[in-house]
């Protein structure tokens, strides 16, 4: 904790306690133990997050303080050897002065300081002078290589956030990719596999077709015997009818010899009778001859019945191998047709083949594409795993990053300067004007408006009772009296008492600025707290704000 | 007394045969008809056998409807008609011969039989 | 040529007589009175004659009346003959005997008919007898002539 011993309003000096040392050894050592102590925060400032610049800064202070001690104390000693006696009056103001201006500088007070003190040689004046100065100076470049680090550590952070978020993108990406890859090789595998399956199955088709067309060429060919055959037998059929009218004919003669035969054998009965008894053997004869024309009428009529059953048979036949010649004409175009549609369907199969085939070859080259993809992808995911690790490790250097950064804000905000960067100085400020106020909530509520890194401002009474509160987050109860009461409120907790920033400045008289810390709200801040006294030296009020670290180093940093 | 010949002439599917002596004229008839086409119907014919005389000679000279001339044939072997002939068809006529196998009634001038009649009279 | 024969039966006595159909009537004509059985000869009809009488015929170098024996008895038209005949048949006059030819549609064949079952009827009609389960007309040719 830095404490710069300085009371407000009174500036009432102390005896300042010196230091005791012979002039140039003590010089010589304190540079000489400050040079090396710089140089070993230098060595390991980056690398270990305590800040150690406060101690390097403080002990070149010291050194400083020790040189001018020293040679004041060599001037102090010429001096009074010249003129002492009478100028001893003088002399002691000069001491008073120069002690009190070396005791605000090694309480970092530059400001009060610098301020002309009419004692004060006009030498040692502008030494303490340029000491300020150059403090001040320093505390302003480290403030502004502290911006700076701070807005590369803000680019780091956002890079980093930025790559983290890329790289758990690009993750993300990377497995939505190989899933889809990975869906992808089995879809075109599956269609490989169906490709591969219609190729056979257009293979069989083709085959088939090839049997098919095959089957068909030979059952046109039959076809065309069975219609030769037809026709064979249509010829056969004409020839047969031909062959049953002539067999006709003779039947007819055949008839009319029984016939003839018949009333011959009437004749010679005729004449038997007429014979008397001796026509009986004529008459048995002619009966023979009779019976014989009979038979050969009958099967003359058997043999026609026979021919007829054999014409209408035939004719029938003839009929029905007309039939069969228009229906083998029939199956003729029928099967000249299926040849075509066969022939159709092979091409079709052989084209579907063909595509099938490319398909196939296509989906085997998609594997191969995929497979390169996938293998790609792998490679990506593993950078992008040891881009994560190396972001993790970065996230470890900007931690420690930002924590000398705010260590290194802190060291300089405990000089207090005369500037707008100087929390000290800004919050000694804002106290002096705050307490005269009437209407201390709405200056508190003002103010967190005027300065927006600050979380909440405060006015506590000397028993550490938040009398006023203003708050950036919470929002704020009616106030209570002015003088404080015991009222209960369920939040905020008004009781402050407690606080280690309410005890150093009851402590120690002086304004106080705590070590960082992290808020209920999860936010690293630290307070300032502003002691005012009474005329009497006694503690009358606490001001106090909550600087939220973020928004201070990047707006501190930025004026 | 026999006729030594006879003029043959078709008539209605018949063959007839009448004295070649009675026979004047023969001309043409009053139809046209188809030779050998049975013509019945009374007048008809294709010619006209006109004759000398008739049953009634007061009325003139007769004609006979003819549908075809065989011509005139002599010699031929005449027998009556017979009983069951004269029951069945029974105009007159005096005897019955046969011509190349065919049989032909041979007429009696005097009694000619209506239907073989030409109609009307003789042409001028 | 062809001598006169004894036409008739004394009545109880069985003989020989040839059966004919036309139509579907068959008539007996005595084997006596016929001269011969032939194929139907070729007819020239007669104009102006009377329905029974076919036409005229030539046989053995005469000529010959036919008569149509369906109009004769007045039998029905019987299904078209295959084999008609004419059948020659002897009619005896009174100055002799003449040749009459009967048209017929089939010659059958020749049976004894018994004379006890004709029935005497008036024309060439002489009776019926019964052949089998057949009603047979008998004819006397010598009434031909009469009409």
């Amino acid at each position: 904790m830095i404490e710069p011993n300085r009371r407000f309003p009174d500036r009432t000096a102390t005896e300042p306690r010196l230091l005791p040392a012979t002039s140039g050894a003590v010089a010589l050592l304190a540079g000489a133990a400050a040079a090396g102590v710089l140089l070993l925060a230098l060595g390991i400032g980056l690398g270990s997050g305590v800040p150690v610049w406060p101690l390097a800064v403080f002990l070149l202070v010291a050194a400083v303080a020790l040189a001018i001690l020293a040679g004041r104390k060599g001037l102090l000693a010429r001096g009074a050897g010249s003129a002492a006696g009478a100028a001893r009056e003088p002399v002691a103001a000069e001491q008073a002065a120069a002690r009190a201006a070396l005791r605000e500088l090694r309480s970092g007070d530059l400001v009060t300081a610098a301020e002309a003190r009419p004692h004060l040689v006009p030498r040692v004046r502008s030494a303490i002078a340029t000491a300020a100065e150059g403090l001040a100076s320093l505390a302003e470049q480290l403030r502004e290589v502290n911006g700076e680090m701070a807005s590369s550590a803000d680019g780091v952070v956002r890079m980093t956030a930025e790559l983290a978020s890329s790289s758990s993108e690009l993750s993300a990406s990377v497995a939505e990719i190989t899933a889809a890859m990975e869906e992808l090789a089995r879809t075109a595998s599956g269609i490989s596999e169906r490709a591969i399956a219609q190729a056979e199955l257009a293979a069989r088709v083709e085959r088939r077709g090839a049997v098919g067309e095959e089957a068909l060429v030979e059952a046109v060919g039959g076809v065309g015997e069975v219609e030769a055959r037809i026709a064979a037998i249509a010829e056969r059929t004409d020839a047969l009818g031909a062959r049953s009218k002539e067999i006709y004919r003779v039947l007819d003669l055949i008839a009319e010899i029984a016939q003839e035969t018949h009333v011959l054998s009437l004749n010679a009965a005729i004449e038997a009778a007429a014979a008397g008894p001796e026509g009986r053997r004529i008459a048995v004869v002619a009966e023979e001859v009779r019976r014989l024309a009979s038979r050969s009428r009958d099967s003359v009529a058997s043999v026609r019945a026979l021919l007829d059953e054999f014409s209408a048979s035939i004719r029938g036949t003839v009929v029905a191998t007309e039939e069969g010649a228009k229906e083998t004409r029939r199956v003729l175009g029928s099967a000249e047709q299926a040849a075509a549609a066969v022939a159709e369907l092979r091409a079709v199969g052989a084209e579907t083949s063909a595509r099938a085939r490319r398909i196939s070859a296509a989906t085997r080259e998609q594997d191969g594409a995929s497979d390169e993809v996938v293998a790609t992808l792998r490679d990506v995911g593993y950078v992008v795993e040891r881009t994560s690790a190396a972001l993790s490790g970065l996230d470890t250097t900007q931690r420690r990053l930002e924590r000398l950064v705010l260590g290194v804000e802190l060291l300089a905000q405990g000089l207090r300067r005369d500037s707008p960067t100087s929390l000290v100085h800004l919050a000694e400020g804002w106290g002096a004007r705050i307490v005269g106020e009437t209407e201390v909530q709405r200056a508190l509520d003002d103010l967190l408006v005027e300065a927006p890194y600050l979380d909440d401002a405060y006015m506590a009474d000397a028993k550490g009772y938040a009398l006023f509160l203003g708050s950036r987050r919470r929002p704020v109860d009616a106030q209570p009296a002015a003088g404080g009461g015991a009222k209960a409120s369920p939040e905020p907790d008004r009781d402050l008492s407690a606080r280690p920033w309410f005890r150093a400045v009851v402590a120690r008289g002086r304004t106080v600025l705590t070590a960082p810390y992290v808020s209920v709200n999860g936010r690293t801040c630290f307070t300032v707290a502003v002691p005012a006294f009474g005329p009497n030296g006694e503690l009358r009020s606490v001001f106090g704000v909550d600087v939220d670290v973020h928004n201070w180093t990047r707006i501190g940093a930025a004026s | 007394m026999v006729p030594g010949s006879f003029l043959l002439f078709h008539r209605g599917g018949g063959l007839w045969g009448i004295d070649s002596g009675q026979v004047v004229r023969i001309g043409p008839g009053r139809s046209e008809s188809a030779p050998g086409e049975a013509e019945t119907e009374a007048g008809g014919g294709t010619l006209r056998v006109e004759l000398a005389g008739g049953s009634a000679p007061a009325a003139g000279p007769v004609a006979l409807a003819a549908d075809r001339v065989e011509g005139v044939v002599a010699g031929l072997a005449v027998r009556p008609l017979s009983t069951a002939l004269r029951t069945f068809w029974p105009e007159a006529g005096f005897g019955i011969a046969l011509y190349s196998g065919r049989p032909v009634i041979l007429l009696d001038p005097l009694h000619l039989p209506l239907p073989l009649v030409a109609s009307g009279g003789p042409d001028a | 040529m062809d001598a006169p024969k004894a036409n008739e039966t004394p009545a109880g006595e069985r003989s020989g007589h040839l059966l004919v159909r036309v139509g579907e009537q068959i008539c007996a004509v005595p084997v006596g009175a016929v001269r011969r059985v032939v194929r139907a000869l070729t007819v020239h009809p007669l104009p102006g004659a009377r329905a029974e009488l076919a036409g005229l015929a030539e046989f053995a170098g005469e000529p010959l009346p036919v008569l149509d024996l369906g109009r004769l008895i007045g039998a029905p038209i019987g299904p078209h003959p295959l084999f008609p005949v004419t059948v020659v048949v002897w009619s005896r006059t009174a100055d002799g005997r003449e040749a009459i030819g009967l048209a017929a549609d089939e010659a059958l064949e020749v049976v004894d008919l018994s004379a006890a079952s004709w029935l005497p009827t008036a024309g060439f009609l002489v009776g019926e007898a019964l052949v089998g389960d057949q009603v047979v007309r008998v004819l006397d040719p010598d009434q031909l002539g009469a009409g």
